[in-house]
């Protein structure tokens, strides 16, 4: 039962990250190699809040939203004119330095060797989420509230200009649309909610370190929300469970340690090639990939 | 009749390696408001440039160039394009540059403008206030599709089509549709007719004819001289990056020069 509750758990705090992902990436058509580092971000403010400080959920999530939302607003802002291959490479740099300082800021971060004993979360000190099947609840709530939020946030004009931005940038911006403040919106909203999930994250695992948030993470969620379908809730889903359910479903299969992980590639590989070749734009994808 | 745009002494360039090219050169041009104003000139006169340099989306070298709204004077030289188009300049591209892969509806609804329903803080806090905006922008959308000029009427019967699948004229007539629901004051638009067949120039025709009933004004390039002769009040003569003709079409059509460099 512990297991079932485990592998929700892992699919909830995904969903959030894809959907979120799907925003800046789907949308707006911004791929960004440094969601892991986002990820990174929240997880660490949440042990240190949580640990250091002795906050509760809420006061530690308005933390993390705030300083995620801040660093994504400089890294936006400072890369916002780059297109492309070249956009890419900015948020790959952010990527390498946030891991480098995870990584060598050892006085806070402790290092490689991470940080461990973060609790689990509570709220106002009144209710202590201690169990797995309580956590999942809580972990259930979240995704229903980032779904319904970003549902509205697809299906609204917002949406609909970020659509036609991915679509023809010049076009839309002599309809009156000021794009550069779209892509920033989209790249503070998506790494307010990864927030979110880097909540959940650090406290279910309770320990956390930097190899967790490196550039692999990174194109894993891009591989995620690419699987599922870009501009698409029912896609970030999709992608969410399909990455955390194929390596459970392959351990039943018996593969060696040895060859697990790498089997694993290989397999997320051959379907991201199958895809390119007959659905562009992932499973429930509408828009093709860029 | 008052002055609704004026370019003074407005010069670009374009470089090829370290050739400096000119393509507008020191050119001076009053539109006036309620006006339908054509600019013809052959390929690589730096007609399209100087739409461009209109529209924000290049900035002059020298020279300014000024719009006149609520007599006010807004400086356009300095403006980013979507400041442009909120002063009601909006802009029909020589290429079709509707968004294909949203619906006929969704790019209508895009020319309907509203700054504050596009924030993110909007679409999560206002919901009521965002279905009453939705709603008045279908029924703006509606009321104009039904008084649709001319014969085709496949944007109201399908309104949830991918506009990419209209026709070459179908989705020119998309962007005059919206043009028209964006409420611009002055409509720039390139090259309107240009591929597209007799019955629809005449649809074209019909709604430059409805932009003029309403007192909007219209600057276009064109190649096609009679539509320019039915429909201008003024024509420009462009060659070089230089006005070198004005006048009605007709005076200018008859000019010597024009004759022998452009129209024969």
């Amino acid at each position: 039962m512990d297991y079932i509750l485990h592998i929700g758990i892992l699919v909830c705090i995904y969903t959030i990250i894809t959907v979120s992902t799907n925003l800046l990436v789907g949308l707006s058509n911004q791929i960004s190699l440094g969601q892991a580092a986002f990820l990174g971000i929240g997880a660490y403010i949440t042990a240190l809040c949580t640990i250091l400080l002795n906050l509760s959920l809420i006061p530690t999530l308005i933390i993390v939203m705030i300083v995620n939302a801040l660093l994504s607003f400089l890294l936006a802002i400072s890369s916002i004119k780059l297109k492309g291959d070249f956009f890419i490479l900015a948020t790959l740099a952010f990527q390498f330095i946030i891991y480098s300082i995870l990584y060598n800021w050892k006085d806070v971060t402790q290092g490689s060797a991470g940080i461990t004993g973060i609790p689990y979360p509570n709220i106002f000190y009144l209710l202590e989420i201690n169990t797995n099947l309580s956590f999942l609840i809580l972990a259930v709530f979240f995704t229903l509230i980032t779904l319904i939020l970003f549902y509205r946030f697809f299906y609204s004009p917002f949406g609909l200009a970020l659509k036609a931005m991915r679509e023809d940038e010049i076009a839309l911006q002599t309809l009156g649309r000021n794009t550069k403040n779209l892509k920033v919106w989209s790249f503070v909203i998506s790494s307010s909610f990864i927030g979110w999930a880097s909540y959940l994250y650090a406290s279910y695992m309770s320990y956390i370190n930097p190899v967790g948030f490196n550039l692999e993470e990174s194109i894993f969620i891009l591989i995620a929300v690419l699987i599922g379908g870009i501009g698409n809730l029912k896609g970030s889903v999709t992608g969410a469970l399909f990455v955390i359910l194929l390596p459970e479903i392959l351990k039943f299969v018996g593969l060696p340690d040895g060859i697990a992980a790498p089997i694993h590639q290989i397999i997320y590989g051959s379907i991201l090639i199958v895809l390119m070749f007959f659905r562009p734009g992932g499973l429930f994808g509408n828009l093709e990939f860029k | 009749m008052s002055k609704s745009f004026a370019l003074n002494g407005s010069s670009r360039s374009r470089y090829a390696g370290n050739e400096i090219i000119p393509v507008v050169q020191d050119l001076s041009l009053n539109i006036q408001r309620g006006t339908v104003t054509a600019l013809i000139g052959g390929n690589g006169a730096g007609k399209t440039t100087l739409f461009n340099m209109v529209s924000g989306l290049l900035k002059p070298d020298k020279g300014t160039i000024t719009y006149i709204s609520n007599e006010k004077e807004h400086e356009c030289h300095l403006s980013q394009p979507y400041e442009i188009s909120r002063l009601g300049i909006g802009r029909m591209f020589q290429g079709i540059r509707i968004f294909e892969k949203l619906t006929i509806y969704e790019n209508l609804a895009l020319f309907k403008f509203n700054i504050n329903s596009e924030s993110p803080f909007y679409t999560l806090f206002h919901k009521k206030a965002f279905r009453l905006l939705e709603k008045d922008i279908q029924t703006s959308i509606r009321d104009i599709l039904e008084k649709l000029p001319g014969t085709d009427n496949v944007f109201l019967n399908d309104l949830n089509k991918p506009a990419g699948k209209l026709s070459y004229a179908q989705q020119r007539l998309l962007s005059m549709i919206g043009l028209f629901l964006g409420e611009y004051d002055l409509i720039l638009m390139d090259e309107p007719t240009s591929g597209i067949n007799y019955e629809s120039i005449g649809d074209i025709r019909s709604w430059i004819t409805k932009f003029m009933e309403i007192g909007k004004t219209v600057f276009l390039i064109e190649h096609n001289m009679n539509f320019v002769k039915e429909i201008a009040d003024y024509c420009h003569y462009m060659a070089s990056g230089k006005i070198l003709y004005s006048g009605q079409p007709k005076e200018v059509f008859e000019n010597a020069e024009v004759r022998n460099e452009y129209l024969i």
